[in-house]
């Protein structure tokens, strides 16, 4: 397995002087591709911060961040939009369709803005819903749908394409335990199709879906380990072959 | 549920080259979804909406207006460029030079002038003839009823000619020794004041005068000028074109259109920080800052546009309403529909361009927001005040600056400098909220809460400022420079020309030669003064005389009466060439009673008693550089009124007489518009020209009108921005009611955001507006000492305290967000 995901010594601190917070010390990670990591921790401990810096949307004070073998540090802007069009996912805990656009445009948009013309992106974008099970839902707008409905056609979004590396931030935090329990299984299942995957969450049960669980304390990595009862063993029966 | 796929999603990219930026797909994916949320979101933005749709409005109404009231060289030369005036008095040297002028030039047209006095008429009818189908002159020439003359039997009258002549259509009239039928009504179309009675030329009497019109060049009327001896009056077509006019005032109207932009850009900050999360989750899906910039500038090119159709859509329907009603202000016919398309395009343009350039600035500043700041909502941190006094400082700087160099009269420089200091206006605004958060220590907690939360949330509060300032300061520069104007124009005609129950009566219209008259014409018209006096109850009427030089008699106008020259008072112009006079009746002791004197206050050396000042010169006398001994005239100082007498000992001296030229009449009460409608009837059928108090124009109901106006758009940017900072903080305002904190503290937040917002928009407002108008009036800083107390008051007091008000009454409610986190 090729890391798609490799954080080295990574370091962030926000403020300065007496005023100075190390949210992350000295941390290393590395997610393979296939591979859904979990991340655990109390509040504070420096959880979305990790996640932030893995997608590029901070940069860390110290320490080296690759996605796909390419230094994210060494990027300009443009550059790093590119990488995050191309191969990163989010899925946040809330907002994460553009109100405005239909459930279908929300997910062709990364495509879209990668330069694909608008019927191209539109066609992959209805072929990943239908593959997740929302075709009927592809022109609804997010006004329109269910706070499940919205997660699954974020994850939607974050899988279109090549992407390589998804990162979800307590993705289930704002659903039900059956909205909650459908949206892992397609992270789980996205993961199952070579994707890189890395979450954030505070809930245990949530993180036995992970080949990996990360424990954070106070920004440094505290502990590592794979889940007793495994993803395998929560899919078994469920997915189809 | 099932949800699986074995087919890894690789192959859903179905391109595999593509723009580093994304290109046109990326481009055309942003637009739609900024014009998505605006039709999803317009409400947010309505009121800059309605602020850039007025705008465009006014501008388009305007240039129409202009283009189509300003008058047309076609009045005077048709279709021809040059006219040439030429003298009929010898018909041979006038046929010699019309054919010299047809052999120059081709096709030339000749319109003859003949000048018929009418019996107690002072202005001669121009009895013209001219050839309705000639070669330039249609457009000077319409028939508004029945037809042209033909032969020698008949005439078509304008209307105040026909009315003149108590004539009308199909009525005979005699004129110019002949006796004609009325065949048809007739006008200028392009001159509704030029008055004349129209014969056929064909069989037209000899003219006095001709007018030529030829076309051509310049060089090819000058090259024609040097063939002809003697004097040759010609004119050339004025190069000011109505488009030209219209143009001038597209280039004001973007004036104000850039102005209202500003208030645009603090509207858009509004919106941008409204959709902070939504762009901070767009650059999370990989959007460059070129994308984010892209969402805002469309959202204003689309808001631009909509204003711009709007606009002009209302701005086209005024101008067709009110097209007609103001023929007679214009002074010409109007063709409603003859528009200047191009011009209001480019305004249409103008628009569109103004409110992309407005939405720049927010823009940019968005697209440079950290993306977790932007995902979280967080207003980027406040920027250190002093750079921005700094510019502001710059700003003013060079905007005062501007505005003095302007003198009033440049208006580049005026355009410059109200914009620069405006701009400065706005740049104050952080240093304000600042320092006016400073002074918080020692207030309750829900006040010093509230200031605080205006430098933490400085990017809105200081956008709302800018917006309130602006929308205050276009208010009281209106108030004050509308005062300002009232005041020069006081100081410029006094108390006005008379007083409300004062009539003055003019045998003939003013001229410096007195006709002479017989003591049985005098008569008669003192017996019509006597009855227009009597229809005023019991007033006063004080006859006035002139000192006429009765060893000299004129012989007048051609046609006119013979006279004696009156005499005046005259004060050299600058130039010191030329006089200015006025008229000097004689001290009478009737007239001296209106100025409550009697012939003993008046010194026994005095010549002329007056209330003019300066070097004074008696003109229209036989010997030169009199400067006569003066004695100031006390009381009123109504212009019309006898404000220069000669005394009657300057009068033996001199060998003047005295003849009467008019009646002051005076009521004891305000005259009424129908004791003045019968008295203009009685002194047109009896010759008499009457003047009574002219109404001057109010700036009253401008200025109230200018306080609401500003006092709204305020209120509104308070409603917008107000309800923003406290959603924005409403951590605070959950934590305060946990701790058990009252509705009223969460009135009082509310009432003192916006109470604060509105203290120092106004504040900056009167001061940006006071630098800029002191700096335009600086060589008559007396202008601004009228200050319109009430107004600014109803500005700087009323308006705080309602926008407080407002604030606390409409806080009362709970607002649903306050028990738990909003969500996206």
């Amino acid at each position: 397995m090729s890391a798609v995901l490799s954080m080295r010594q990574v370091s962030k601190v926000y403020g300065a002087g007496h005023a100075a917070v190390s949210a992350l010390r000295q941390v290393d990670l590395t997610v393979d591709a296939g591979e859904l990591v979990a991340i655990m921790g109390t509040s504070g401990s420096g959880k979305s911060t990790l996640l932030t810096i893995a997608g590029s949307l901070e940069e860390p004070t110290d320490g080296a961040v690759l996605v796909c073998g390419d230094d994210v540090s060494t990027m300009s802007a443009d550059a790093r939009a590119r990488l995050r069009r191309r191969s990163i996912g989010f899925v946040f805990q809330d907002l994460n369709l553009l109100a405005g656009l239909s459930a279908v445009e929300n997910v062709a948009l990364p495509l879209e803005l990668d330069g694909v013309g608008a019927r191209a992106a539109r066609a992959a974008g209805l072929r990943v819903l239908e593959e997740l099970g929302l075709a009927e839902r592809a022109t609804r707008f997010p006004d329109d749908l269910s706070g499940g409905e919205r997660q699954r056609v974020a994850i939607a979004r974050a899988v279109v394409g090549d992407r390589r590396l998804l990162l979800a931030d307590e993705p289930t935090g704002a659903l039900d335990s059956t909205n909650g329990e459908a949206v892992m299984r397609m992270l789980r299942a996205a993961c199952k199709r070579g994707i890189a995957g890395v979450m954030v969450t505070h809930d245990a049960q949530l993180a036995s879906w992970a080949d990996r669980v990360v424990f954070l304390r106070d920004g440094r990595v505290v502990d590592q380990t794979a889940p007793t009862v495994g993803p395998d063993t929560l899919l078994a029966g469920d997915v189809a072959p | 549920m099932t949800a699986t796929t074995a087919t890894p999603p690789a192959t859903d990219r179905p391109t595999p080259r593509r723009a580093p930026g994304g290109g046109l797909p990326a481009r055309r994916a942003v637009i739609r979804w900024a014009v998505r949320l605006f039709r999803r979101e317009w409400r947010q933005q309505v009121l800059t909406l309605a602020l850039l749709t007025v705008a465009v409005t006014g501008a388009t109404f305007a240039v129409s207006a202009t283009y189509n009231m300003a008058s047309s060289s076609d009045a005077t030369f048709g279709r021809a460029d040059h006219l040439l005036q030429l003298d009929g008095g010898d018909p041979a040297a006038l046929d010699s030079r019309l054919a010299a002028a047809r052999q120059w030039f081709g096709t030339i047209e000749a319109i003859g002038h003949r000048y018929v006095s009418v019996p107690g008429l002072f202005d001669p009818i121009d009895v013209r003839a001219q050839d309705p189908a000639g070669a330039y002159g249609p457009p000077m020439l319409a028939v508004r009823q029945g037809r042209y003359p033909a032969g020698t039997g008949e005439v078509a009258l304008t209307d105040a000619v026909a009315r003149t002549l108590r004539t009308g259509l199909g009525k005979r009239v005699s004129l110019d020794g002949h006796d004609r039928l009325v065949v048809g009504m007739v006008e200028n179309p392009r001159d509704l004041t030029d008055e004349f009675a129209l014969v056929d030329a064909a069989h037209a009497d000899p003219p006095k005068t001709v007018t030529v019109l030829v076309a051509g060049g310049r060089a090819d009327l000058e090259a024609f000028r040097a063939t002809i001896d003697g004097p040759l009056v010609r004119e050339s077509r004025p190069g000011t074109s109505r488009t030209v006019i219209a143009a001038t005032t597209l280039a004001l109207a973007t004036v104000g259109l850039l102005l209202v932009s500003l208030v645009a850009a603090a509207g858009f900050i509004v919106v941008a920080q409204r959709r902070l999360r939504q762009l901070g989750m767009l650059a999370a899906m990989g959007a460059t800052r070129r994308h984010l910039r892209l969402v805002m500038l469309a959202n204003g090119t689309v808001v631009g546009a909509v204003a711009a159709v709007l606009g002009t859509a209302v701005g086209v329907a005024a101008w067709l309403l009110v097209a007609e009603r103001v023929e007679t202000a214009a002074g010409h016919r109007i063709d409603r529909f003859d528009l200047p398309w191009a011009t209001i395009g480019a305004g249409m343009v103008l628009a569109v361009a103004t409110a992309t350039a407005a939405a720049w600035w927010p823009a940019r500043a968005i697209a440079r927001t950290p993306i977790m700041s932007a995902l979280s909502a967080r207003p980027p941190r406040p920027r250190p005040a002093r750079r921005t006094a700094v510019v502001a400082v710059v700003l003013l700087a060079t905007g005062v600056t501007c505005l003095l160099l302007s003198g009033g009269t440049r208006p580049v420089l005026i355009s410059a400098g109200t914009l620069a200091t405006a701009a400065g206006v706005l740049f104050v605004g952080p240093a304000a909220i600042r320092s006016l958060a400073a002074a918080r220590g020692g207030m309750p907690v829900a006040v010093r809460l509230a200031l605080t939360d205006l430098v933490r949330y400085q990017a809105r509060a200081g956008a709302a400022l800018a917006a309130i300032s602006l929308a205050l300061g276009i208010s009281v520069a209106v108030v004050a420079g509308s005062a300002a104007a009232d005041y020069q124009a006081k100081q410029a005609a006094g108390l006005g020309n008379l007083a409300e129950g004062q009539l003055l009566i003019r045998i003939g219209r003013p001229s410096p030669v007195i006709p002479v008259r017989t003591p049985e014409q005098m008569a008669g018209l003192q017996a019509q003064v006597d009855t227009m006096a009597g229809n005023l109850g019991t007033p006063t009427v004080t006859p006035l005389d002139m000192a006429v030089v009765a060893s000299y008699t004129d012989p007048g106008e051609p046609g006119g009466q013979p006279g004696h020259p009156a005499v005046e008072i005259g004060t050299p112009v600058a130039d010191r060439q030329h006089m200015t006079t006025y008229p000097l009746y004689v001290a009478t002791p009737e007239l001296l009673r209106l100025y409550r004197l009697d012939s003993a206050a008046v010194a026994a050396d005095t010549e002329v008693l007056t209330v003019r000042t300066g070097a004074l010169e008696l003109v229209n006398i036989p010997e030169r550089r009199v400067y006569p001994k003066t004695q100031a005239l006390p009381g009123a100082r109504y212009s019309s009124m006898p404000n220069s007498m000669v005394t009657a000992s300057m009068m033996s001296r001199h060998g003047w007489q005295p003849t009467r030229v008019g009646w002051l009449i005076e009521a004891n009460h305000p005259l009424t518009e129908h004791e003045l409608t019968t008295a203009q009837n009685l002194a047109a059928s009896a010759g008499f020209t009457i003047e009574s108090r002219h109404e001057r124009a109010s700036l009253g109901s401008l200025r109230t009108g200018s306080v609401a106006a500003g006092a709204l758009l305020a209120l509104g940017i308070l409603a917008m921005s107000v309800g923003l900072i406290r959603g924005e903080a409403a951590g605070d305002l959950r934590t305060l009611t946990a701790t058990g904190a009252p509705r009223r503290v969460r009135r009082t937040l509310t009432a003192t955001t916006a109470g604060a917002l509105a203290l120092l928009g106004a504040l900056l407002g009167v001061v940006g507006a006071y630098a800029g108008l002191a700096s335009v009036l600086h060589r008559d800083l007396d202008a601004l000492t009228d200050v319109p107390v009430a107004h600014l008051a109803a500005t700087t007091l009323g308006l705080p305290v309602l926008a407080a008000v407002a604030g606390w009454v409409l806080a009362g409610r709970e607002p649903p967000w306050l028990g738990r986190r909003r969500l996206d």
